[in-house]
Formats: structure tokens, C-alpha cells, sequence
């Protein structure tokens, strides 16, 4: 079964950068979703020391256990990061609006960490209102976005940015600053 | 800020911005105003980006959940807020001591802050704990307590340490009394007392299903207020408080306090094993064995610390219906109202709540009940009467058991005459009655979702329609009343077989196709609520949400797919008007094993390609297991009657002409029809076809009967009936193709007189036939006009009647069509 996979994965992604990207990641979507979610499941379960999922760790790890370690090619790297960030993001608003959802059920809303923590300097950000705010964002700059996407939500550094995107690193930290500073002034416009 | 993307504003806005920052700091302003030439908005927005740029406390440095994000800025921040006076810490101020023990003290204490004015609990964590590791675990466990919001939860709200170093926890404060003293004090009866460990249960299981599990259980921390709601306490704080789950959280620290409340303690929390949601089931067995008895399930209060660990660990607890008419009597009494007899209280005990309480407390935590649920379920069960799952006894006790519970009409003198009749009854009941409920509503859901023959069947618009069901034009086609409906059908079936998981399943599916169908996003919501291994059913829905798009999967990913995901990724695609995906997932599914409703959409499905031979197996299996329905006799007489089967086929029209229903008569008069044909009975056949109007309400019966004399050569005849059919307006598919497909065959088929024949004379018409040459010619040019626009239905392709075997290829195929046009606009020209 995990030969299986790693075949299935290792193949898709050579397609990825070959022919038509869409269907590659129409295939490449339930393997990337699937795994994403066993492990952070595994972590919510088996992690008492830490409960909170760690993007960065979940996609790389995640890449690992589908392409193996010995596929080292940056080209498919690449597409992965980029397919792995968006599932990221939707995994992590999947669970934003459940959470939220729940709150709406129980008929109360208490008064959260993140909100008593706004009274000191640190701000917690809601995981829904920066997506919102990358949805517009990306109807202005929709490279930016994906800049932000993948370091946001796919835990790429600088370097793998680059290299997901085809651009060089000094470009990914200029679209970084600024869409760092829009989305800033987007979620804080009082501060 | 931008409302609209104003795509150059936006571009002038970033020059600005990277221009500004290149300049040295003090030159920045200047420089600003002056490229901003009086555009104060301009000036002004890109200030606000360069000021946020400047910012570097906001938390969008890195991934969200990195840990080097600053993590602990938030702890350090509250530190400095917390003022030296000891009245305040941070935005509280503390009003009273409400109580001190071991871990420290709790105070009463108010926000006010100018923002908000809250009240809130407030655990001061004693000096000389091991507070830099109460600070660090409190930080990693601080987000999942917050996001504990539950009304039966006391919600943690905040926590740091005060300027001294002393950590401390606000929380929600509860103004309400210990569970124990207030059943105490109200005197409550066992249902009262039941229905409080209810909510309880239900506060528990939320805490569970976001993964936190309390550890700490017992009365003390279940206040409940006035108006009897019960609000757990410390949530998952044990774990903050506590080291780890090793034997050390159980021993005597410096100061001789102790962290656990042993009394109640699971055994592997006593031994220091690992700790899990059977700990808390645990907990609660004690907590029920009080709160129904009086009395702790191991020895007196006085016995030692080591004693109870012992006890805990070995001693089997004796039944609680047996400790309250022994030795514990008195106490019995005491927390009951006077009025109770013991020896009732011990009648309402045994039996269920004795097996109930037992199998919370087993010793070890596989053998307890597996969650939450199973304990409330099986609660539940008992107040109903309904035989519980914790053990299965025979059915006889069942039946004693079922009269003790409704005995108000029965006294138990009596019981012995009728008890044998009576326990009859419930035994059919329960084993036959309600499953045959459950399967009827499962079946009406089915029915209403795949139903061929009933008005609003989905199934129609997905087979018969010309709509382009990829589009959204078919999805506004689909009646989301007729969703809502299957669901509330569900929702009966699951209530009468809550642990039906396939059943859920189905639920949480059809609930997700209303969700995606009307776009709204709790389609995420539900996507993320279906537990189980269904990852090409939660793929396939993101990539709907995301995309509008239908997904195809390899066939090695369907292969490798369980069986619960090939039955919900089927059902979402039936329901999405993508039956592709259902024939592709559920053909998967083995023989037997697929639900009996899904083998009957399948069947369905096969009967719509003309595929009886797949199809006839699979209703088999699904009338075997639902012989009452009429609709599902039809369909299997449908599949025999084409597999050759008359014989079978006639007898189940039989049966479903006494089981008759106004909803199926189409396909009961189509089926005959089939059945006359088969029989040979052709001029019988076609007056029923004529005589129910099934040319006007039935393009399967056109198709068919048309496909009938097109097999004995009659293919005149069959274009008439096509014709017929095509004259009434008929927009289904099905019939153009198959009309433009038999006038091409014929045409092919015809000598070169005949052609000749009826090019020179094009209006004659041949006895029997109601269509001329020219007649035929032109529903020949319309429909081939019109069939370059639609995009061909997915499953046409598939079918097997639009393919039928032919010795005509393609580029005859082509020839004839051009022909045959050329034909017609000569004709039609020489016409005018």
C-alpha cells in the first residue's frame, strides 16, 4: 500500500510539471488531503505536548511521506508546495468554521484568548478574516497572494517560495513586505 | 480600504511604497508628500502600509503555527500588566477569596477595563509549584481550553503569571453549588438525578470531541446554578497543572498536597499509565455511583490515600442496587427524599444502572464503555426502556426488564400471566419492528433522492433531461425541498438506529450536496464533520466548492478506496447530477454488501444504460432485502423482462399491480409493455403504449418500443413512434439521439429504389405510419441542428441502447448524415 502510493504520487508529480497541471491536481488532491489530515490528526492525538498544528511541520512532513526522500527533484517539490499550501489552508478554514460553528450552537459566545490577548501588544489573527483578506488581496495581485499562501499556509521559507514560484528570492521577500504590510493594515485598521 | 480592485492604484501604491522605504528614515515623509502631489488619500494609505511594514509585533511574520513565532510574548505581555498591588492582576481586580486548597486559592474577580466588565474565577496558583512548567504547559494547552465554548462549560479565558511569578488561570465564574449538594439538597428522584448526568455527559463528550479530555471529574468541580444547569470546571487543567500522567502526578509533593482527587481516579490514572477519554468514562461511573447511592464505589471516606489507590486498582465495587438497601441505608435516605423506601430506590438500581455504572468502572479501559456517547446512549436507552448495548442478555430478561420499567399498568403479581405474551410482543418489536421502520424511512430517503418514477425523482432530471448537467443551469433544476426532505427522513431513520454509521454517513452527505449545491460555505463545515476514511468524498467536494468542477479519479484511486468513501462519494455524485462518478463508485462496491437502497439506485443506474445484465443482479440483492417495495419490483421486473426472464417478470408486475401506486404507474405501464413484447404480443403492446399515453408522458417506453422494431427490421415503424414522440415537443435527450441514430441506419439499410422512391415522392405515407419521408426529414434536420449546441450527456456515451451494434461505421455514419441533409434542403428548397 505505500509502495502504491509512493509510485502514485511520484508519478503525478512528474505530470505536474509535463502536461496539463489540472488534471495532475485533481489526482495529486485526495493523496495530499488525505495525508495532511492523517497526520494532523496524528499530532492532535498523539502530541499532548503540543496541540497546536504546525503548518511548516505538517507539510513537509507530509511531503515526505508521499514523494519519499529520495525525491529530490525541486521542480516537483515545487508543484507539491504549491497544491499542499491551498490544502492547507482550506484544512485549517475547514477548521476555523467548525470551530465557529460550534460557538453558534452553543447559543453563547464567550470571550476568547485571542481577543483578552488584544489588550496587550500581541494580536492574534482569525484564521477567516486573513483569508478573506488574501481572496481580495488576489484580486489585485494574485502572485503576491500565493506568496503569502505559501509561506503562510504551506510553512515554505523564502528560498522554497522562490523555487515554487520561479522567482528569485529577492522578489519573493518584495512581494512578501508589501502583502505582509496590506494584509496587516487590512486585519488591523485601528492599530 | 479598496473596495474595488483598482488594478493602477494598486500598482502606484506599491512604487510608492518601496520608493519610500529606499529613502534614508528621516527623508521618508518629505519624500512622500512631495511624490503623492497633493493626493492626500494616496499619501495617506501608503503611510498606513509603510507604518504596518514598521510594525514589527504583528503575528504575520511566519507560518501561523511555527513555533518560533512569539509565543511567548503573549505570557511576558500579561506579565507586565500585572501590577505590583495584589488585588490586581493584569486587567482584574480580585474581589474575594472564594476558596484556597491545595493548588493554590480561587478568587471572585472583576474585569473592568473600560472595554468590558466581566465577571470571572480566578485560580492563583500557589507559590513554590513548578510554575515556569505550569506556565509552559499552559501555553501549548491554551488555545484547544479557549476554544472550549460549551454551555455546560465553564470557559477558560485567559491565563499568565503575576508579577511574583505565580501563574495563574481566569476563567468563566459559575455561581452554582457541587452536583452532589445539590442533588442533596433538592431531594431529587433518580430521573432528576439522571438528567443532570446527562448534560454532564454531553459537556464531557464536547470536551472529547475537541480533543480534551477533563482527568479531574468529581463533584466538586460540576457546579450547578439555580436554574439546575450543570457547568464543569477546570477543563483539561489537571494536564496544566500536572507534570505529566506519571506516577509523580500522584504522589506527595513538597508541601504534602496532592494533585489528583484519588476517590476518582481511573485505575490507570492510579497507576500512572496513560490517560485517555476512558478516564473520564471512569470518573463519571463514580460520579453516578454517588450521585445515585450516596456512596463512593470503594470503602468509607476514612479510609487511607494508599487503601483507596489499592481499592481502585483490585476491588471490583459492589453493585450500587446492593449498597443501598445493606450497610448504606443511611445514607440512602439521607440524600433522597424521606418518602423514597430504599428497597424502591434499589428496583430502580438493578438491572440497567447496576450494568450501566459496572461497565463504566471496569478495571480495564478497553472493556468500559468505548466513549461518552455509549455511557449517555445507554442512559438514554435505560430511561426509555429500550434494551441497552453494554450487554446483551437474553430475551427474556429483556422482557422482565421492559414490564419493570412500564409496570404503572402492571403490578409485578401479575407479571407471570402475561409476562411470556407480553415479552413476545417486545422481542418483535424490537428485533423486527423498528429496523423495518428504520428501513422504510432509509428506503422513502432513497426513494425521494434516486426515484425514478415518483415526480420530483432526481433521477429523471439526471437521465431523461436534455439539461447539460455540468452546469449550474441542472443544479437550479434540483428542488433543494426535495433534499430537505430525504433528509428528514434520515433524520427519523437515525433517530431509531443512532448507531447506524452508515446511515450518518448518508445524512452527513446528502447535508453537504444541499450545502455545495446552494454554494454556501458550510459546505467546508460538514466536509470537515464527516468523520471516517472518505477522502475522495471530502476531494471531491473541496474541489466542487473550490472550482465547480466534477472530479474523475484514476481507477487505481477508486480501487484502493473504502467502502465507505465509494458509497458517499457515489451518493454526492448521484445527487450532484454527476452519475458517472456513482456508477463508477458504487460498481465498486462488492455484491451484497453495498447498502440494499444503493444496489437499487445502481440497478437503476445500469437499467438507464441498458445494461440489464449488470443491473438485474443488483436488484436482486436490493428486493431481496426490500421486498415491499413496489417501485423496486417494477425496476426488477424491468431488468428481467430484458434479461429474457419473462416468467419473473410478469410475476412481479403481479405483485406490483396489487402494491399499485399512482407515482410508478408510467413504469408499471412501460414494463408491461416490455413484457407484451416479449410475449409476442406486439399489437397488445402497442395499445397500451397507446392507450396509457405513454408516447406522451414516457420517453423510455418511445425508446424502447421504438428499439423493439428496430430489432425485427421495422425501422419505419420505430422512426414513427420516435416521430410521435418528437412531435409532442420532447426535450429529453434520449430520444433525438436515438432518432437521428435509426434514421441513418435505415436510410443506409434502404436499396437504391427504395431511396429513389421516396425522394421522388416524399409525402406518401405507408398505411400504418402517421410520419411521411418528408415528415421524418425534417424532425431529421431540426434535431441535428439542434444537437450541435447541447454538449452530449455524459452517460449517453455509455449507453448501450443509443450504441446498439450496427454495421454501419463512422465515416458511412458521416456520409449518410450529409446525405440525408442535402436530401432534406432540396427537398424542403423544391417544397417552398
Amino acid at each position: 500500500m505505500a509502495t502504491q502510493t509512493d509510485n502514485d504520487i511520484t508519478l503525478i508529480l512528474q505530470e505536474l510539471g509535463t502536461e496539463d497541471d489540472g488534471t495532475a491536481v485533481a489526482r495529486l488532491l485526495p493523496l495530499v488531503y488525505r495525508e495532511l489530515r492523517l497526520i494532523a490528526g496524528n499530532y492532535l492525538r498523539n502530541e499532548p505536548v503540543d496541540h497546536t498544528l504546525q503548518a511548516t511541520a505538517l507539510v513537509h512532513e507530509a511531503y515526505v511521506r508521499l514523494a519519499g526522500s529520495n525525491n529530490q527533484s525541486w521542480n516537483d517539490r515545487a508543484h507539491f508546495f504549491r497544491v499542499a499550501a491551498k490544502t492547507m489552508r482550506r484544512i485549517l478554514i475547514n477548521h476555523a468554521h467548525k470551530r465557529n460553528a460550534i460557538k453558534r450552537g452553543s447559543g453563547q459566545r464567550g470571550l476568547m484568548l485571542s481577543e483578552t490577548a488584544l489588550i496587550t501588544k500581541d494580536r492574534n489573527i482569525e484564521i477567516l478574516e486573513l483569508d478573506d483578506a488574501l481572496c481580495r488581496f488576489a484580486e489585485f495581485d494574485p502572485m503576491k497572494a500565493e506568496v503569502v499562501e505559501l509561506r503562510y499556509f504551506g510553512g515554505c521559507t523564502i528560498e522554497e517560495t522562490a523555487e515554487a514560484l520561479g522567482i528569485s528570492t529577492a522578489s519573493v521577500e518584495r512581494h512578501w513586505r508589501f502583502a505582509r504590510a496590506w494584509l496587516k493594515t487590512e486585519l488591523f485598521p485601528n492599530v | 480600504m479598496y473596495n474595488k480592485p483598482d488594478l493602477e492604484r494598486f500598482s502606484l501604491i506599491e512604487k510608492l511604497f518601496f520608493e519610500t522605504i529606499e529613502q534614508p528614515t528621516d527623508h521618508r515623509k518629505s519624500f512622500l508628500i512631495k511624490a503623492c502631489a497633493g493626493d492626500e488619500i494616496l499619501q495617506k494609505e501608503v503611510a498606513k502600509l509603510l507604518e504596518a511594514d514598521g510594525d514589527t509585533n504583528g503575528l504575520i511574520n511566519a507560518a501561523p503555527w511555527s513555533t518560533n513565532h512569539s509565543t511567548t510574548d503573549i505570557i511576558s505581555d500579561i506579565h507586565d500588566h500585572v501590577t505590583e498591588t495584589k488585588t490586581i492582576i493584569g486587567p482584574y481586580s480580585l474581589q474575594r477569596l472564594i476558596s484556597r486548597g491545595g493548588m493554590g486559592e480561587v478568587w471572585f474577580a472583576q474585569r473592568n477595563d473600560g472595554q468590558f466588565q466581566q465577571d470571572v474565577a480566578i485560580k492563583l496558583i500557589r507559590r513554590g509549584m513548578d510554575s515556569e512548567d505550569i506556565l509552559a504547559r499552559f501555553r501549548r494547552e491554551r488555545q484547544v481550553l479557549a476554544a472550549l465554548n460549551h454551555p455546560n462549560v465553564a470557559q477558560l479565558l485567559d491565563g499568565g503569571a503575576t508579577t511574583d511569578h505565580r501563574p495563574y488561570l481566569v476563567m468563566e465564574y459559575v455561581e452554582g453549588i457541587p452536583i452532589d449538594q445539590y442533588c442533596h439538597e433538592k431531594k431529587l428522584a433518580v430521573h432528576q438525578r439522571l438528567d443532570l448526568i446527562l448534560k454532564v455527559c454531553q459537556a464531557v463528550q464536547y470536551a472529547h470531541a475537541n480533543l480534551v479530555v477533563h482527568r479531574d471529574l468529581k463533584p466538586s468541580n460540576i457546579l450547578v446554578t439555580d436554574e439546575g444547569v450543570p457547568k464543569l470546571l477546570d477543563f483539561g487543567i489537571a494536564k496544566v497543572l500536572q507534570a505529566d500522567a506519571s506516577p509523580h502526578a500522584m504522589t506527595i509533593t513538597a508541601t504534602g498536597e496532592r494533585l489528583l482527587t484519588p476517590r476518582y481516579a481511573s485505575p490507570e490514572q492510579v497507576r500512572g499509565q496513560f490517560v485517555s477519554i476512558a478516564s473520564d468514562v471512569y470518573s463519571l461511573g463514580v460520579l453516578i455511583y454517588e450521585l445515585l447511592t450516596g456512596r463512593l464505589p470503594y470503602g468509607e471516606d476514612t479510609v487511607s490515600r494508599h487503601e483507596i489507590e489499592r481499592a481502585i486498582i483490585e476491588t471490583k465495587p459492589k453493585k450500587p442496587s446492593d449498597i443501598v438497601t445493606s450497610s448504606g441505608q443511611r445514607t440512602v435516605t439521607e440524600t433522597y427524599s424521606q418518602s423514597m423506601n430504599p428497597r424502591h430506590i434499589r428496583r430502580s438500581l438493578r438491572g440497567d444502572l447496576d450494568t450501566i455504572i459496572l461497565n463504566a468502572l471496569a478495571k480495564e479501559p478497553d472493556t468500559r464503555y468505548a466513549s461518552v456517547e455509549g455511557l449517555a446512549e445507554d442512559i438514554h436507552r435505560h430511561i426509555e426502556g429500550i434494551p441497552l448495548f453494554a450487554s446483551q442478555p437474553g430475551i427474556i430478561t429483556r422482557g422482565v426488564r421492559y414490564l419493570r420499567r412500564h409496570r404503572g399498568a402492571l403490578t409485578a403479581a401479575s407479571i407471570g400471566g402475561i409476562a411470556s405474551l407480553i415479552v413476545a410482543i417486545v422481542f418483535v418489536i424490537y428485533w423486527f419492528i423498528v429496523p423495518i421502520w428504520v428501513e422504510q424511512h432509509l428506503q422513502k430517503a432513497h426513494l425521494i433522492l434516486g426515484g425514478q418514477h415518483t415526480n420530483h425523482g432526481i433521477y429523471n432530471v439526471i437521465f431523461w433531461n436534455t439539461a447539460d448537467i455540468r452546469s449550474r443551469s441542472f443544479i437550479n433544476t434540483i428542488d433543494q425541498e426535495v433534499l430537505e426532505k430525504a433528509l428528514e427522513h434520515y433524520d427519523i431513520a437515525a433517530r431509531l438506529a443512532p448507531r447506524n454509521n452508515i446511515l450518518s454517513l448518508e445524512r452527513k452527505v446528502v447535508e453537504l450536496a444541499i450545502a455545495l449545491i446552494s454554494q454556501s460555505n458550510q459546505a467546508v463545515d460538514i466536509c470537515g464533520a464527516i468523520d471516517g476514511d472518505i477522502n475522495l468524498t471530502h476531494a471531491y467536494a473541496l474541489n466542487w466548492y473550490n472550482n465547480n468542477t466534477v472530479t474523475r479519479f484514476d481507477e487505481e484511486i477508486l480501487d484502493s478506496a473504502s467502502e465507505d468513501d465509494l458509497r458517499c462519494l457515489g451518493l454526492l455524485g448521484l445527487i450532484m447530477g454527476d452519475p458517472e462518478i456513482s456508477i463508477d463508485t458504487w460498481s465498486r462496491l462488492r455484491l451484497m454488501s453495498a447498502d440494499p437502497l444503493i444496489e437499487a439506485s445502481l440497478g437503476n443506474m445500469y437499467l438507464a444504460l441498458n445494461e440489464p445484465e449488470l443491473a438485474y443482479p443488483r436488484l436482486q440483492s436490493a428486493h431481496r432485502a426490500m421486498p415491499g417495495s413496489g417501485t423496486l419490483m417494477i425496476y426488477l421486473a424491468d431488468a428481467a423482462v430484458r434479461c429474457g426472464d419473462v416468467a419473473q417478470a410478469s410475476l412481479l408486475l403481479d405483485r406490483a399491480k396489487d402494491n399499485y401506486s399512482a407515482d410508478r404507474a408510467q413504469a408499471l405501464e412501460r414494463v408491461s409493455m416490455l413484457c407484451l413484447l416479449a410475449q409476442g404480443k406486439t399489437a397488445d403492446a402497442v395499445v397500451l403504449y397507446e392507450q396509457c399515453n405513454l408516447e406522451l408522458s414516457n420517453p423510455v417506453a418511445a425508446v424502447q418500443l421504438a428499439g423493439y422494431f428496430e430489432k425485427q427490421g421495422k425501422y419505419r415503424r420505430a422512426l414513427d413512434i420516435l416521430a410521435g414522440r418528437l412531435d409532442t415537443g420532447a426535450i429529453e435527450q434520449i430520444t433525438p439521439m436515438k432518432f437521428t441514430q435509426l434514421m441513418e441506419v435505415w436510410w443506409d439499410n434502404l436499396s437504391v429504389d427504395e431511396r429513389q422512391k421516396l425522394i421522388d415522392d416524399p409525402h406518401e405515407m405507408n398505411h400504418s405510419d402517421s410520419h411521411s419521408f418528408m415528415d421524418l426529414l425534417k424532425l431529421y434536420v431540426t434535431v441535428h441542428n439542434k444537437s450541435q449546441h447541447p454538449q452530449p450527456h455524459p452517460l449517453a456515451e455509455r449507453a448501450q441502447w443509443i450504441n446498439q451494434k450496427h454495421s454501419v461505421n463512422e465515416t458511412q455514419l458521416a456520409t449518410i448524415r450529409k446525405v440525408l441533409i442535402t436530401i432534406a434542403e432540396q427537398l424542403m428548397g423544391s417544397d417552398r
